[in-house]
């Protein structure tokens, strides 16, 4: 039956892939983020939206 | 000469644009609010139906939700894209005449929705109901979009993409893949079409699109504008960069994979369903990381939340994602879904979600545009701080309530007496045992609409004080983008890189994607099944057709769940088979009124017949709305030829014979069935011909098929 087939259907392997893919790709981009990535480098890239014409909250 | 003109274009930017999205964004939302607090009376009294087929419940519930995703956030969204992707690329868009054509293309597919869904022109898939010639044209407005967005990306004069410009990357990619996906169908008619999926396929590409409209839709752009509005509003930078690029990659990959969390306890197979909780677990940690990246952006400077309306708005609107992120994955755990599912909760969370985080990041984003926009101080900050707290009574008043009625509903649904009987067999008494809170539920929404109204005329006030619109001319970027820019390494390299950067956002949500619905979508290749079950005849397939166009979807579910207190209810769970030639499935996410799947043969014809009337002749205290005009309207025989053969070739087992004479067959059932009715004291002479007749036809036959011979293993 079309039901029993699906489930006991779990295509392990498909599923495995998937989540390594995820899995070490997260773990580069955290490695490289926390790790490698220059900190004066993000200072200065997140002032980008404060560097136009408009000047928000007065303090 | 042109060249000139065109260096003259580019040194400000295109405010004309976003200032129309943001008017439409008002006007719409206005619209989608009073047609959702119509929806509220509606249940909460069902003469707020008015006895007229376009306005009832079961066609402006999907109104609503279209004109507050699509018109009031979908012009949001645009509007804050257009504003900060400018001004984050230092250059004007790339080009006036695609802006113009989104933004008037947008317009018109909204007002084609306003028309054809009250109208009853729907294919009954939630936030999908739009049908085909409205789907090609979201297609190419999208299209034209994505030309202008990427192209301005490219243009760009700052080197770096800022993180606000990922988000919206990934929306661009991931609307148009969930959009087209979910919207392949087959005309059969102007504006009637089937899906090419059917049953279980249906409704899980349909969940995956649904779940993924919510993230791609109302959640990813809004980051975006999060990632940008916050920081400016506040005058301060995000909180962490590094955290960002982390909430990023994290959040777009493992969003995709959650839809199946919308069909738990279903006949949907285990290991998907358990795939859908998994991954919606998962998704608290991300979300979360956004959330905290947002509202610490403020550290050092929380005095402005007590002084700065925008900041107010903002900063809510963040917590509120916070709590809706929470509450989500919360209800994606099986045994909470068991208790939440097709109850009010469902609605509470996702009014919370966009009452709060949705309505009020918009808010606060048109009280800092408007006034920059129009270089003039806003109004009156005193009538923007008292929208802001008569908008957050207003959402809290319908959070709870609707927090109340969902899970007093669930627990009375579940309750079961020593003697293993259900302790509220009737579901009209959960019904009416709750419409109490629906009351209420409509006094928070009527909350809202008034700090709408007010915000409405500080903004007018507003415009009506200023100079008229700025032209700003372009700032310099941060650091110029060079065109052989080489000496940047890692993530960094790949901030500047647009292409590489938006194919790897769309791999990373193919994955999930493709691991998710391909064995789905290719279960003949593996599954060997005997036996199929029989097709509904040409006069069911009518009355199933009257029943999407009713909307009977919006409260009626036809999927019982593998829970006992279910079974109890409503009789044996769901199997697939029984869904197998459904297009589109028809398994509901709602149950303002019964599961309908074994309602065949439970009642009489005549019953059916005074219900359609005036369902309180049969159910006292139902708050079903009155179908009068069934009684009166002619079922469309003509185009059931039309409608059985591409149900043929979509793989149902129709024999030629009854493609052939589909409109024949389907009188002849029809005339039986008026007959029983005529015989027990309808009066009228031709009643074969009415759409009550076609409707019981399929009512009649819910749960009532049998299985056959699968004549295709025969081939």
């Amino acid at each position: 039956m079309k039901k029993e087939a699906l489930s006991a259907f779990t295509n392990p392997d498909m599923i495995l892939i998937g989540f390594l893919l995820f899995f070490f790709c997260f773990l580069g981009v955290l490695l490289w983020t926390v790790i490698v990535a220059d900190k004066n480098y993000f200072s200065k890239v997140k002032m980008i939206p404060l560097t136009d014409n408009d000047k928000g909250a007065k303090k | 000469m042109s060249l000139q003109m065109d260096e003259l274009k580019t040194q400000h930017y295109d405010d004309k644009t976003v200032v129309h999205f943001l008017w439409a964004t008002l006007f719409w939302g206005v619209i989608a609010f009073v047609v959702g607090l119509l929806a509220a009376l509606q249940l909460s009294y069902w003469g707020f139906n008015l006895n007229l087929e376009w306005l009832t419940f079961g066609r402006v519930r999907p109104l609503h939700t279209n004109a507050a995703i699509f018109a009031f956030a979908g012009n949001a969204i645009f509007a804050g894209i257009y504003h900060s992707t400018q001004r984050l690329c230092r250059v004007r868009m790339f080009s006036d005449a695609l802006s113009k054509i989104h933004f008037w293309g947008w317009q018109l597919i909204i007002v084609s929705a306003a028309i054809t869904l009250p109208l009853g022109f729907s294919q009954s898939k939630e936030y999908a109901e739009l049908e085909w010639p409205i789907d090609i044209a979201i297609t190419l407005v999208w299209v034209v979009f994505a030309i202008n967005f990427f192209m301005t990306l490219k243009n760009r004069k700052e080197k770096h993409m800022y993180v606000a410009l990922w988000f919206y990357i990934a929306t661009i990619i991931t609307v148009a893949v969930l959009h087209i996906f979910n919207s392949i169908e087959i005309p059969v008619g102007y504006l009637n079409s089937y899906p090419v999926y059917a049953g279980i396929q249906d409704a899980l590409v349909q969940w995956w699109y649904g779940h993924n409209a919510v993230a791609f839709f109302l959640t990813t752009p809004f980051l975006g504008l999060m990632y940008y509005y916050i920081p400016k509003a506040a005058n301060r930078p995000v909180y962490s960069y590094k955290l960002s690029i982390i909430h990023f990659w994290a959040l777009i990959f493992i969003y995709i994979w959650a839809g199946p969390h919308h069909l738990l306890n279903t006949a949907l197979p285990d290991w998907a369903q358990t795939l859908g909780v998994v991954f919606s677990v998962m998704l608290w940690a991300p979300s979360w990381g956004g959330m905290i990246n947002g509202i610490l952006t403020l550290r050092g400077a929380w005095d402005l939340l007590r002084t700065d309306p925008i900041i107010k708005f903002l900063i809510t609107a963040v917590t509120f994602y916070g709590m809706s992120t929470f509450e989500g994955p919360l209800l994606s755990i099986k045994a909470v879904s068991s208790l939440g599912h097709y109850t009010d909760w469902i609605v509470a969370h996702v009014h919370g979600g966009t009452l709060g985080w949705n309505g009020f990041l918009v808010f606060g984003m048109i009280y800092y545009l408007v006034p920059k926009l129009y270089q003039t101080d806003l109004y009156s900050k005193k009538l923007a701080t008292l929208h802001f707290w008569i908008g957050l009574a207003g959402i809290l008043i319908y959070y709870l309530s609707m927090w109340a009625a969902g899970i007093t509903q669930g627990l009375m649904w579940r309750a079961i007496n020593e003697a293993g009987q259900l302790v509220y067999p009737d579901f009209v008494e959960t019904v009416t045992a709750i419409v109490p809170l629906y009351w209420v539920r409509a006094l928070g929404g009527t909350l809202y609409i008034i700090g709408t109204i007010i915000m409405l005329y500080n903004l007018r006030q507003t415009v009506k004080a200023s100079k008229g619109l700025r032209e700003e001319k372009v700032t310099a970027p941060l650091t110029e983008r060079k065109k052989n820019d080489h000496e940047d390494k890692g993530h960094r390299k790949l901030e500047g890189m647009m292409v590489t950067f938006s194919i790897l956002s769309f791999i990373a949500i193919a994955v999930g994607s493709a691991i998710e619905i391909i064995p789905i979508l290719t279960v003949n290749d593996y599954a060997k099944y005997e036996k199929v079950i029989e097709p509904f005849s040409p006069l069911e397939i009518a009355g199933r057709d009257i029943y999407i166009r009713e909307g009977c979807y919006t409260c009626h579910s036809q999927m019982i769940r593998k829970l006992d207190f279910d079974v109890l209810r409503f009789g044996k769970a769901s199997t697939i088979e029984e869904s197998m030639y459904d297009r589109p499935f028809q398994w509901g996410s709602k149950r303002t009124g019964p599961d309908l799947a074994r309602v065949g043969k439970k009642y009489p014809h005549l019953w059916h017949y005074k219900h359609m009337e005036n369902p309180r002749s049969t159910v006292a205290g139902s708050i079903m709305p009155n179908y009068p005009w069934l009684l009166d309207k002619k079922t469309d025989f003509y185009s059931l030829r039309r409608k059985i053969y591409v149900l043929k070739s979509l793989g149902v087992p129709y024999a030629d014979e009854v493609v052939k004479n589909a409109d024949k067959v389907a009188e002849e059932q029809a005339k039986i069935i008026a007959d029983e009715l005529r015989a027990q004291g309808v009066n009228d002479d031709k009643l074969e011909q009415k759409e009550v007749v076609a409707l019981i036809a399929y009512l009649q036959e819910l749960g009532q098929k049998p299985l056959i011979r699968n004549i295709n293993l025969e081939k």
